[in-house]
């Protein structure tokens, strides 16, 4: 049974449609990718999740049925934007906002210290909010996300000002999550992260869902018969059976005329006698499904 | 209430709250210093005539010149009888002259004809004398009216002005009562109006809405907010009646004030109302705005309607029934100030009085769910304002 479930949501703001017959479920123990453009419908796709707005028609269940004020102790949320108390000082905003979630004094100051520790504020949890740098105040948020242990995770750009030590970190945190069976629902514009982190996807531009699926299957469905190659050599001119060569750096991206396989190419390179240092079937990064995805789906749209 | 809570200790544990606590009455102190050395600067150095007709006073006192801050004590001038008296002061010999009747024995009462209102340093210069007569006479005097004191009936020159002594104690109650309502609510609406637009800058609502009901979030904001203000009016309360208990001596006038259950009553109702409409205002305005420094355009909007009373006070002083005051006492943000400054200077019509805290009601009772509303339709509009005309249309769904 999936833990959240969206169905055919629409919410409109006046003239504007934010969000359009949008569908898709999150399974228990997944990391799920809400990716799409600026403006596509993805913080008003979470804020009806949450309850904050009530979506026009349509239904969503979390945790096994509709959002209420009791389930909100079992979500952690990580908006977009920080939502945190500047002139507090750290330790106190964590702990109201810990309280806030049904949290007792006692568990906070049991898990409070343990999170500081783990996230590296121990030393700054005296600090008012607005003394710590960006990065911090993001890990001191996604303390305040993570510390009343919910079952689903809605994390809106988690990697927004970290480090790469510190992303680093937020990855394993979240890996560890889903390893111990919570949901997680991560909106993000880093692609590469996705990629990474992700079991499945929603891409939503303008409101209406333009990919829905498995990570992996997804980027099969655009793989081409297109191969990179690493050479320390130039290709003999009019090699048989390659449409286009395009060059990106040491790389080539050979595109094989249509009928050719991968394996009729590394026959025809191996033939020619092309030195290759690396051979490989090119696989579309998510970034490129992404852009490609996205222009089809404007030209559909408009 | 952990919202109300936190709102409180928040605000409760800042220092700069009990410098704002302190700063107000040392301020008005300060205040007060500064026209209590100007008045006495610019005090009338011309004696006080006395017309004893009982012939109680036998000695007149001389006083030694005090300092900068001290009264300037009067010198008292003997006539003989009350047309001496009257030519000297309409030639400006005397300031004044005080007329000490032949009953005065039986009655206490002494009239008090004036060039210029009583000061009172000269008030209680001659209520010494007298008592101090009367307690050196021949006849056992009567030390129950003594202790009572002398009641002064004050007229002047022109005839025009006429009151009985403790007249200004009916004028200081009401004026004293609405500016501490006035702090007050200021004070506490200010804190949720700046409380709910600073969670809309710094982006925490959307935090604290997924961890608790719009309706607890501004229900604790306000309870919060009513605790620090009911604080501040605690502690300002609390320096009043220490500072009353330490200069009791000197603030003998306290002993006159005769509290009129209606009047207290009706103030309290006015006041409790007022608290509530003009603290929801602010809070719908919070909603509603997107930033600091349009909340501070916007509290102006409610403090100059609000003070409006003040600022005409001589009118509420001179004809309380008039249109102007009628009119302020029907209108919400008024009315609060409005009322109870009328009742202190007149009578006020029960029906105006029904009529306007029926009206204040409504406009409470609207303001707050307009408030609520304002608040589930603005939390999340940091950018752009909550039009107006939105509050009042249908809400389908908790945008």
């Amino acid at each position: 049974m999936p833990t959240v479930s969206v169905a055919h949501i629409s919410k409109r703001f006046g003239s504007t449609e934010a969000v359009k017959d949008v569908s898709f479920e999150v399974n228990p123990g997944e990391i799920f990718g809400l990716l799409g453009p600026n403006g596509s419908g993805k913080t008003t796709t979470i804020r009806i999740i949450l309850d904050i707005y009530r979506q026009d028609s349509g239904s969503v269940s979390i945790l096994d049925g509709p959002m209420n004020e009791a389930k909100k102790n079992l979500v952690g949320y990580l908006p977009e934007e920080r939502g945190l108390y500047q002139d507090v000082q750290v330790e106190r905003c964590l702990s109201y906002l810990a309280t806030l979630k049904g949290m007792t004094q006692d568990q906070i100051a049991a898990k409070l210290p343990g999170y500081l520790e783990k996230f590296d504020l121990t030393a700054y949890k005296k600090k008012k909010m607005k003394e710590l740098s960006k990065g911090m105040q993001q890990k001191a948020q996604l303390i305040a996300t993570l510390i009343h242990d919910p079952k689903v995770l809605i994390i809106d750009e988690p990697f927004s000002s970290l480090d790469p030590v510190n992303t680093q970190l937020v990855k394993d945190i979240l890996r560890e999550q889903r390893e111990v069976g919570k949901t997680i629902i991560m909106s993000t514009h880093q692609m590469n992260q996705v990629e990474t982190l992700c079991d499945r996807i929603i891409l939503i531009d303008k409101g209406q869902v333009l990919l829905y699926g498995d990570l992996h299957e997804i980027r099969n469905r655009f793989t081409t018969n297109a191969i990179l190659i690493n050479s320390d050599a130039n290709l003999p001119q009019g090699m048989p059976g390659i449409a286009s060569v395009e060059e990106n750096g040491l790389t080539l991206k050979l595109t094989p005329q249509e009928g050719i396989t991968p394996q009729d190419l590394l026959n025809t390179l191996v033939k020619q006698g092309v030195n290759l240092k690396s051979f490989e079937v090119a696989t579309p990064s998510l970034d490129e499904v992404f852009i490609r995805v996205v222009n089809e789906g404007k030209t559909k749209i408009e | 209430m952990l919202v109300a809570q936190y709102e409180y200790k928040r605000h409760v544990y800042r220092r700069g709250f009990w410098v704002a606590i302190f700063a107000v009455p040392l301020g008005i102190l300060l205040m007060m210093g500064l026209s209590m050395f100007f008045s006495f600067s610019a005090a009338d150095k011309r004696p006080i005539g006395i017309v004893d007709e009982p012939q109680l006073i036998k000695t007149f006192p001389v006083y030694e010149k005090g300092d900068i801050f001290s009264e300037p004590q009067p010198e008292f001038k003997p006539f003989p009888d009350e047309q001496s008296a009257r030519a000297a002061l309409d030639s400006s010999q005397i300031q004044a002259y005080a007329f000490i009747p032949a009953t005065y024995t039986s009655t206490y009462k002494v009239d008090y004809l004036f060039d210029k209102p009583i000061t009172s340093s000269i008030q209680s210069g001659l209520s010494k004398l007298l008592r101090d007569s009367l307690m050196q006479g021949k006849a056992i005097p009567n030390l129950t009216a003594i202790e009572r004191g002398t009641e002064f009936t004050f007229q002047s020159l022109d005839g025009t002005k006429t009151s009985s002594e403790y007249d200004w104690l009916k004028i200081i109650i009401p004026i004293a009562t609405g500016l501490l309502f006035f702090i007050t609510v200021m004070m506490s609406g200010g804190y949720l109006l700046r409380a709910i637009v600073e969670e809309k800058e710094n982006r925490t609502m959307e935090m604290m809405i997924t961890s608790t009901s719009p309706t607890e979030l501004i229900g604790g904001k306000i309870i919060g907010d009513m605790g620090i203000g009911l604080t501040q009016m605690t502690m300002w309360v609390l320096m009043l009646g220490v500072g009353a208990f330490i200069f009791r001596d000197k603030l003998t006038f306290l002993a006159h004030i005769n509290l009129d259950w209606r009047y207290a009553v009706v103030t309290l109702l006015f006041m409790l109302i007022g608290y509530v409409f003009i603290c929801a205002l602010m809070g719908m305005m919070g909603a509603t705005i997107t930033s600091t420094q349009e909340s501070q355009q916007f509290m102006g909007l409610i403090i100059i309607p609000m003070m409006l009373p003040y600022y005409l006070a001589s009118v509420f002083i001179t004809s309380s029934n008039s249109i102007v005051p009628r009119i302020l006492s029907f209108f919400p943000l008024s009315a609060p100030l409005a009322v109870p400054l009328r009742m202190g200077f007149g009578t006020v019509p029960t029906w105006e009085i029904i009529v306007s805290l029926v009206i204040l009601l409504a406009f409470g009772i609207l303001t707050v769910w307009l408030a609520g509303k304002a608040f589930r339709l603005g939390m999340l509009s940091y950018e752009q304002k909550v039009p107006l005309k939105r509050l009042f249309q249908k809400e389908a769904s908790h945008e």
